[in-house]
């Protein structure tokens, strides 16, 4: 979201006001707008996650969006949308799985603790580690934190891949400004990763603190 | 760091930032245009069927905390304009009527404080 783009909060809250006063058109200009936010995000979300079931993918994917929908109202802004939209993406999955008898193999914590956001300025990226599912559900979920130019312009860069011309085409921006704005994205990416390896490096180790006491 | 360091430094961190995007919302998990349409209309036509939810019932919360205030203040009146030992020979009256008041302020305050809530929440207070 740029500057001039309402954040999540406020578009749930009107959503959920619209719908309260029948205010369908409000309820849907601010569900359009989340959608058009996250919806790319969360399927790559939902595809990771589901690693190669992708006859479901599609079905998780609305079902997670109808969930939501009903339940918009329980939505309070304590984590990000996207994080809540993961949540309940992460429920549907656990139903499809159930479905057909077949679990998910690999889960976040595999991965050691801010092993991308290091590995990054080493040296080249070796391919099992962007192979990993793990991994690239936390490249997603870095994205989802990024504003939502950002998020386009390095989507359409390289998850394109657009050659920058197309790209500053695309924002509406010259050659030069599309570049800086590029190398700004990148750095927010960088940024964003090395932040939710940090808190979730923080989460395990209150966990296995939390353990240890329990187990006193 | 001599400046060539930097230089390939800075080409790993480019190079495995574009390599990490690709892997994350590259082809494989990319979202077919037609699908993202076809669930939109599907969210579209469940919002339109989505009832809204009933309102919450101002007027009769609010009619029935009026009420009981007015039932603790005219028990109070009642206490003030009557004489103790007509009304209950047995036991003083302040042991009856002062209780009385503050029991039924206390239920009157239930919807007061409620409607006080939504006031709250609707104003995202």
């Amino acid at each position: 979201m740029s500057v001039d783009d309402p954040d999540d909060v406020t578009l749930v809250r009107g959503a959920v006001a619209g719908n309260e006063t029948d205010g369908s058109a409000i309820l849907s200009g601010n569900l359009a707008a989340l959608y058009e936010r996250y919806a790319d995000m969360l399927f790559a979300f939902i595809c990771h996650r589901m690693a190669g079931e992708h006859s479901d993918v599609e079905d998780v994917f609305q079902e997670t969006w109808l969930a939501a929908l009903k339940s918009l109202q329980s939505y309070r802004g304590q984590s990000s949308f996207f994080t809540w939209l993961c949540s309940i993406a992460r429920n549907k999955i656990v139903d499809a799985f159930r479905r057909r008898k077949r679990y998910p193999a690999q889960s976040l914590e595999d991965l050691p603790e801010g092993q991308l956001s290091a590995l990054q300025e080493s040296g080249p990226l070796p391919d099992e580690i962007l192979q990993r599912e793990d991994a690239r559900v936390r490249v997603v979920l870095a994205m989802a934190t990024l504003p939502d130019e950002y998020r386009t312009a390095l989507a359409a860069r390289y998850g394109g891949p657009c050659r920058v011309e197309e790209v500053a085409q695309l924002l509406g921006k010259s050659l030069k400004a599309t570049e800086s704005l590029l190398s700004r994205a990148r750095q927010a990416f960088r940024e964003a990763l090395s932040r939710m390896e940090t808190e979730e490096s923080d989460g395990q180790e209150r966990q296995k603190r939390q353990r240890t006491m329990a187990g006193e | 760091m001599d400046k060539n360091d930097k230089n390939d430094k800075e080409q790993w961190r480019e190079n495995n930032t574009a390599q990490l995007i690709q892997a994350g919302i590259g082809a494989d998990a990319r979202l077919d245009p037609r699908v993202k349409e076809r669930v939109w209309l599907r969210l579209a036509a469940q919002m339109s069927k989505q009832p809204a939810p009933a309102p919450f019932p101002d007027f009769a919360i609010g009619t029935l905390g009026v009420l009981l205030v007015l039932a603790a203040v005219g028990a109070l009146v009642r206490y003030l304009g009557t004489s103790a030992p007509s009304m209950l020979p047995s036991m003083s009256p302040s042991l009856f009527f002062i209780p009385l008041f503050f029991l039924v302020l206390n239920f009157a305050m239930i919807p007061v404080a409620s409607i006080l809530i939504v006031i709250r929440r609707r104003s995202n207070v």
